[in-house]
């Protein structure tokens, strides 16, 4: 398993779209460190309670990229078959590669973090950042915003193979985690929603340390199922 | 030689209602070079996917090195090097990086098997030329190094010599028989080019509609197709029956109204002519004559009697 996630990285870290990636997001980090400057009057306090509260469900719409760099372009340029052929388990690879994409994302988003707590840190007056135990909760929340975009990977990770083409995956993927709260209550499932990935944001971002466990336990829970239902499709699929 | 290295057993591979491989049971034992031989569409393709577990058969068994269970069938797997269909790399990366992703993948250690694998099939100068410019040649060399970057004990290539041009053709050929001759790697081939087949196949196994028709070695195939004697004759069918009936030539075939075939090298021709014009036969030719792999093929799927 870790030579297939070495390999990954190897392959995704030879890549320009991943550096462009990471660019694109840690450019969007500054650009709102540099607009906050403008507006003079906030600090960087205000700005990291700002994006734990507003900007942490951001990252779910970048997430369906994870998944596309690791899986669809070995579809698309036919490599699968080369790693299958040598014997490779289908389940080991298919948790391999959703491993490399939550690796890949939790990279990306500790590098866009950083720009961000950096850019906000250098560019706007500090203000009560380290006092008030915000800088602990802003990071603590963040490690458990962490559960559920590695839940979103697991899910976008499903659509992807299950697929196979990547823009396909990704508006599935959309109308699966922002549209399906709209469809349980035609359902006659209105308590449904709540258990969906996205509904699990607002109280980590801002609940109590008992919401805040069961959106973890469910993102984990989440995680846990779309894995095994993708490695039970990828198994199943022949490789070209 | 005797070893049993991939061993189908009735297998099965359908897609929907269609049957790509059918009931199909064949043999590779170490050592040989044995060649798949068929039309578009006969199996070749799904047939070797079976094998390399790139498909799963709807039914029948497969035992590659003498294992049969799906847990060891994947280990038994990295034994093999496989080159199916089109290779398939990551478009921006060299041939180095491409080889050294899988590489690191099978946990080999050292660069040097991929420099190895590089320089043997001609690419090591490529530099840091990306995939994505390589020439189809190339990307065939290129699959054809990744499929010997391990030193496989089999090597399972579909289609491999496609792409190439004729140096690059008999290159291929040098390296596979290298392989063969020494390190006594089993080769497992399918190609259209017959005539390049010819050149090295051990064995042969004549594939269509999915079911293997026929199995012959080479030293078999060489003999079937060694020789006949062809006979221009005013009558083809009066002629075979004289043949048939005064000489005991079991193997007689018309090919047309005024020409034959005797099958099996007539030790003396001058005997059969007298018996035919004895009979009342005009005979206007006699001469010997083979058939190639080509011409036994169509014959073999046409339905006719070789020998």
């Amino acid at each position: 398993m870790l030579k297939l996630i070495h390999a990954d990285l190897y392959r995704c870290f030879h890549r320009l779209y991943l550096y462009l990636l990471a660019g694109a997001l840690a450019g969007l980090c500054l650009l709102l460190s540099f607009q906050f400057r403008r507006q003079g009057d906030i600090t960087a306090a205000q700005a990291w309670t700002f994006a734990l509260t507003q900007l942490f469900g951001y990252p779910l719409l970048v997430i369906p990229m994870l998944p596309d760099i690791v899986f669809t372009e070995e579809s698309r340029e036919h490599t699968l078959k080369n790693t299958v052929a040598f014997g490779v388990s289908r389940v080991e690879l298919y948790v391999s590669k959703a491993l490399t994409a939550i690796l890949l994302g939790l990279l990306l988003a500790a590098a866009a973090l950083a720009v961000y707590c950096g850019g906000t840190l250098l560019l706007l007056p500090r203000g009560p950042v380290f006092a008030g135990g915000l800088a602990g909760q802003f990071f603590g929340r963040f490690a458990a915003l962490c559960s559920v975009y590695v839940g979103a990977v697991a899910v976008a990770a499903l659509f992807t193979v299950f697929l196979h083409r990547g823009a396909l995956a990704v508006f599935v993927y959309y109308a699966a985690v922002y549209m399906s709260r709209y469809l349980f209550p035609l359902l006659h499932l209105p308590k449904a929603a709540d258990y969906l990935l996205v509904a699990q944001v607002r109280p980590i971002v801002s609940g109590a340390p008992d919401a805040v466990r069961q959106a973890v336990l469910i993102s984990l829970a989440t995680l846990a199922a779309f894995l095994t239902l993708g490695a039970a499709c990828f198994r199943r699929r022949d490789v070209a | 030689m005797n070893e049993v290295i991939v061993k189908t057993r009735g297998i099965t591979k359908k897609y929907g209602a269609a049957a790509a491989v059918r009931d199909l049971s064949i043999q590779v034992r170490r050592g040989e070079i044995y060649a798949l031989v068929g039309q578009n569409g006969a199996g070749k393709t799904t047939l070797l996917k079976l094998i390399c577990g790139l498909a799963e058969p709807t039914a029948g068994g497969l035992e590659l090195f003498g294992q049969a269970a799906p847990k060891w069938l994947g280990r038994a797997r990295s034994r093999i090097g496989s080159m199916i269909e089109t290779p398939g790399f990551f478009p921006y990366l060299s041939a180095g990086q491409n080889l050294e992703f899988y590489r690191i993948q099978r946990g080999v250690r050292g660069a040097g098997c991929v420099r190895r694998a590089l320089r043997l099939v001609g690419l090591a100068g490529t530099g840091r030329k990306k995939f994505r410019s390589f020439s189809l040649g190339m990307k065939q060399r290129l699959g054809l190094a990744l499929a010997v970057m391990n030193d496989p004990q089999i090597l399972v290539l579909d289609e491999p010599i496609n792409g190439l041009d004729p140096v690059g053709i008999r290159e291929f050929r040098d390296i596979l028989q290298r392989l063969n001759r020494e390190k006594q790697t089993t080769v497992l081939i399918s190609s259209h080019i017959l005539g390049e087949l010819s050149q090295f196949a051990t064995d042969y196994g004549f594939i269509r509609d999915g079911r293997l028709l026929e199995h012959i070695s080479a030293a078999d195939l060489k003999e079937k197709c060694r020789s006949c004697l062809r006979i221009e004759a005013d009558s083809a069918e009066r002629a075979a029956a004289v043949l048939r009936e005064k000489c005991a030539c079991p193997s007689v075939e018309a090919l047309g109204k005024t020409e034959l075939r005797v099958n099996g090298n007539p030790e003396h021709p001058e005997l059969l002519v007298r018996a035919l014009v004895e009979n009342g036969v005009q005979v206007s030719q006699v001469y010997r004559s083979g058939i190639s792999l080509e011409q036994y093929f169509v014959n073999l799927i046409g339905g006719k009697q070789v020998a």
